[in-house]
């Protein structure tokens, strides 16, 4: 049996960031709070922004230091500031994607103990550990905003360039704020809701059984 | 009381050493009522930036900063501009430590406005070019490939004698080197030494055409609130420190310079002053460049500089 | 006050808070008991500085060049030629696996890559087969290690960097050993299968060989461009990260025509996302060990181990693998390696190791932490992706980690596997 066939495309990348959207948008027509529904359409509106950042900042890294490889070859002559450039989106592309990876629930943790719990006990652990991380990520929101005035205010900027930086740091306070944001809208729904959330807009869920061999493709991806 | 200072280098460097001896100066003549704490590259972090910004929100209220300043105090680049000072190292450091300069308005408001005061400045030696083939003439270093930091005024200077500069990282520097993405390499005599880069180069060239410059900078704050007793005994020392300052960077680079000749058969050169004349022409312009870029009181900054240069005698116009 | 610093992270650990978490909290503890004259202020600038470098640059690119790869049919068709020469021995599957993705680490930098690129269509076979789940999980997300040793390499890139040591040689240094370990696998995958009685699979043709080797001509080109651009000079190792993307573009864009414009957005999102779960926890573990560095934790635990050791190499190695083996069960490769490759510098450079050999041990013990509990990337790929539970991920785990302890040891005793390929590629 040819081999090529059945392991055939795969539609996602490598971890799948938008099968999440269409369930969400169903999601949010159940739920019936108005405060929930508000927040689901300002929650949304900013998932846009977050993505457009996150996956603008890596196609410009790729072709920025590709762009600059090619002129170093072909021209002696790379692109000036490329190493700056790619330092900052490194910079913007972290803390965006703090706040994207919160939205999907992404944030790496050690979920061993969390794992055994269920029912209530499931659900006190999720909200403790929502509220705590969202605690820290407003913290550091509050921190950032004073490092970025300071640096605004002194006016550094980078060596190639002369881009002021306060700009690229902004990253911070903004993906901070919206990882706290995310961590404490998870809370509110997990508090409000019967079901477990992940994320404000994620239900729990695992694979009960291992997926059979010819449906494997798309749907197990889906997270 | 516990005077914190970081540097931009480890231990047994020129930095290390003009620290080591600031200590000792310094805890003498409180009678150890301070106590100066040395934190060396890594134990601040291994960003320069870091130190920077140690500096300036008063964790660590002393420090160096060199080439790297640019990006927070702009007019701190006139030290990498080449041919401006004057060929005798001590002079340089003397003109860069006089108060004419040191306490002019140009320099120490700079500095003030960034939340920082330049209390001295230490030049560690010369930068030395390296290449694998001679180069005496403008004509030699056409295209050459050579490395510079991602610093806009560097690059305008080595496209000024008609190189094609190219950023590589630190770290990544000895590869490029020895796999030739690089042609040439721009470095302190220790640091071509440390770093081993001289293994991959052929030759090594001394056009004098400007050193490694660290400014010693404390933090406006911690410097404002010193007793007067204080800051004459800091004032004292740091007068002190432009000697042995030289004498320590010229103990360091000889050594180095030696282990360099022993562990290799790199070809060394000193350039000509008629030699020297014709890069220094092509450099000229980018003094402007410097202006253009940080504004007028570079501009005061430089003159300064010049005008001392011209008194001393020697030539740098 | 190290005891509870100690404490206070492993609560939060084993809670289940995002790894950020506990480095933060460990950071803003030890600043607010005074453990450390840094505050928090000096935290953000930390954070910042931690992650913006040039070489980390590597690591969403080489993700990215990866991604693109296995959503087009460059990570099918090395699978494919894997399988029509393995799959007829008995083990093959599992066999194909292990050696898939050491093939696929040619083409990847990234271990996380590769659990997807290769375990995503091998555990349905392997599962379909007869293999036991926690076997098949074990096996891809162990075997994922081999990528890190095989170039390119996100882990010899940040050693590489931080240690100041010539990456070209890294990359030669490790093929050897990831072959070694390959090896080791397969055997264990052989032994395996025998006591489980699972039979092989039919013998492909020459046919089919010839007609996948014909398939994979062009991926093979990723290799020699990378390995042979940095050696011939015409790109640093970060930028060959950057040249990945382009040839994985090249392939899958314009001449397979598997991957459109479109694709690329939502495959660099994919990629960013990634980039920014690890990448936090660099710039908060940088905050975290200047912090701990400042506090003199390190000193205090290892400046006596260290002392002890004196110039026997064999210790120091040993120690040296002990810690970042340690170090990677809790935090992430590329964070540990950024910490302890600086606190372990100056035992390095006293016992005259080769800095090459210590950057292939480190680089092991990072392979092998990205798939050892209780925090290990890979695992947490093999969570997401397979969306099992964190202990059916790990249960499979232990023999395979037998076997990289013992890889270890091997390599520690015999430095000529690392070092025979720069001795002879080098100059
Ligand atoms: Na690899
Ligand atoms: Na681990």
């Amino acid at each position: 049996m040819p081999f090529v066939r059945r392991i055939g495309h795969h539609k996602k990348g490598l971890y799948d960031m938008t099968s999440s959207q269409p369930g969400n948008r169903s999601e949010r027509a159940k739920s019936r709070s108005p405060l929930l529904r508000v927040l689901g359409s300002i929650d949304h509106a900013l998932g846009i922004v977050e993505r457009v950042i996150i996956a603008g900042g890596v196609l410009a890294m790729a072709a920025l230091m590709s762009g600059h490889v090619v002129g170093n070859l072909l021209f002696s002559q790379g692109i000036p500031g490329t190493y700056e450039v790619t330092e900052m989106l490194i910079v913007v592309i972290t803390f965006v994607g703090v706040g994207y990876a919160a939205r999907n629930a992404r944030h790496i943790s050690m979920s061993a103990i969390y794992d055994q719990l269920s029912g209530r006990w499931r659900k006190a652990l999720l909200i403790l550990i929502c509220l705590g991380t969202a605690v820290l990520m407003f913290y550091f929101a509050y921190k950032s905003i004073g490092y970025v005035a300071v640096i605004q205010e002194r006016g550094r900027s980078s060596a190639s360039l002369h881009i002021p930086l306060w700009l690229v740091y902004l990253a911070l306070p903004v993906g901070f704020i919206l990882a706290g944001a995310q961590y404490l809208l998870t809370a509110v729904r997990n508090l409000v809701s019967d079901d477990i959330y992940r994320a404000f807009n994620q239900k729990e869920e695992y694979d009960e059984l291992p997926p059979e061999a010819d449906e494997h493709d798309d749907a197990r991806r889906d997270t | 009381e516990t005077w914190r200072f970081g540097l931009e280098e480890t231990e047994g460097s020129v930095q290390y050493g003009y620290a080591e001896e600031f200590k000792k100066l310094i805890e003498e003549k409180s009678d150890g009522d301070i106590t100066v704490e040395l934190l060396p590259y890594g134990s601040w972090g291994s960003n320069y930036s870091a130190l920077y910004d140690a500096i300036q929100n008063g964790a660590i209220p002393l420090g160096f900063g060199s080439g790297f300043l640019g990006g927070t105090v702009p007019e701190s680049q006139l030290m990498s501009l080449n041919f401006v000072m004057p060929n005798d190292q001590l002079e340089t450091a003397e003109i860069l430590n006089s108060d004419d300069f040191l306490k002019s308005d140009a320099w120490q408001e700079s500095f003030r406005e960034r939340g920082l005061v330049p209390l001295a400045t230490l030049p560690e030696g010369y930068q030395v070019w390296t290449a694998n083939k001679e180069i005496r003439t403008p004509e030699d270093m056409e295209n050459l490939q050579i490395r510079v930091m991602d610093n806009s005024l560097l690059r305008a200077t080595y496209e000024a004698y008609g190189a094609s500069p190219i950023t590589i990282a630190y770290g990544e520097l000895y590869s490029a080197l020895q796999q030739g993405q690089a042609e040439g390499n721009i470095q302190p005599v220790f640091a071509h030494e440390n770093m081993g880069f001289y293994e991959v180069q052929d030759y090594m060239i001394f056009a004098d055409q400007s050193q490694f410059i660290a400014n010693f900078i404390g933090n406006e704050e911690w410097y404002d609130g010193l007793s007067d007793e204080q800051r004459e005994m800091l004032e004292s020392t740091l007068d002190e420190m432009v000697q042995k300052g030289h004498d320590i960077q010229s103990q360091f680079n000889s050594e180095r310079l030696e282990t360099i000749k022993e562990n290799s058969d790199i070809n060394i050169i000193h350039l000509d002053e008629s030699e020297r004349e014709a890069f220094r022409e092509l450099a000229k312009p980018v003094r402007q460049t410097y202006v253009d870029m940080v504004g007028e009181r570079g501009q005061k900054a430089l003159d300064i500089v010049l005008k001392h240069v011209e008194q001393s005698g020697d030539k740098a116009e | 006050m190290l005891t509870w610093l100690a404490v206070i992270m492993l609560v939060l650990l084993l809670l289940g808070f995002p790894m950020m978490v506990p480095l933060a909290a460990g950071t803003l503890f030890m600043m607010f008991t005074g453990m450390t004259f840094f505050g928090p202020d000096q935290a953000v600038s930390w954070m910042i500085n931690g992650i913006g470098s040039w070489v980390l640059a590597a690591v969403p690119m080489f993700i990215f060049a990866a991604d693109i790869l296995t959503k087009g049919h460059t990570a099918n068709r090395l699978l494919d030629v894997v399988d029509a020469f393995t799959r007829h021995i008995r083990g093959g599957l599992p066999i194909t696996t292990a050696a898939s993705c050491a093939l696929f680490g040619a083409v990847s930098g990234s271990t996380q890559a590769t659990v997807v690129a290769m375990g995503g269509p091998m555990r349905p076979r392997l599962l379909a087969k007869g293999y036991k789940d926690d076997f098949t999980l074990g096996l891809i997300v162990n075997a994922s290690d081999i990528a890190l040793l095989i170039p390119p390499s996100i882990g010899f890139i940040v050693y590489g960097v931080v240690m100041k040591t010539s990456i070209g040689d890294l990359f030669l240094a490790g093929i050897l050993p990831g072959l070694m370990i390959l090896a080791m696998f397969a055997l264990y995958c052989y032994i395996y299968s025998r006591i489980k009685g699972i039979e092989a699979e039919p013998r492909a043709s020459w046919r089919e060989r010839a007609r996948a080797i014909r398939r994979v001509i062009l991926p093979m080109g990723f290799p020699v461009l990378v390995v042979g651009g940095i050696y011939g000079g015409f790109f640093s190792a970060v930028e060959a990260s950057a040249v990945a993307v382009a040839y994985a573009l090249l392939l899958e864009v314009v001449i397979y025509r598997q991957v459109s414009i479109r694709d690329l957005g939502s495959l660099a999102l994919s990629t960013g996302m990634i980039t920014a779960v690890v990448f936090i926890l660099v710039a908060i573990g940088a905050a975290f060990s200047q912090t701990l560095g400042t506090a003199g934790v390190p000193d205090k635990i290892l400046g006596p181990v260290i002392d002890g050791i004196g110039d026997n190499q064999f210790l120091a190695l040993l120690l040296i693998a002990a810690a970042f083996f340690v170090g990677c069960m809790f935090v992430d490769p590329i964070v540990v390696i950024l910490i302890l490759v600086p606190i372990f510098k100056p035992l390095v450079d006293a016992t005259g190791l080769d800095p090459v050999h210590v950057g292939v041990i480190v680089t092991l013990q990072a392979a092998i932490g990205s798939a050892t509990p209780p925090f290990g990337c890979d695992i947490f790929t093999a969570i997401a992706v397979f969306r099992r539970p964190y202990m059916d991920v790990i249960r499979g785990t232990p023999p395979f980690i037998v076997i990289l302890a013992l890889a270890t040891i091997i390599l520690i005793m015999f430095p000529q596997i690392s070092l025979l390929l720069p001795s002879l590629g080098g100059d």
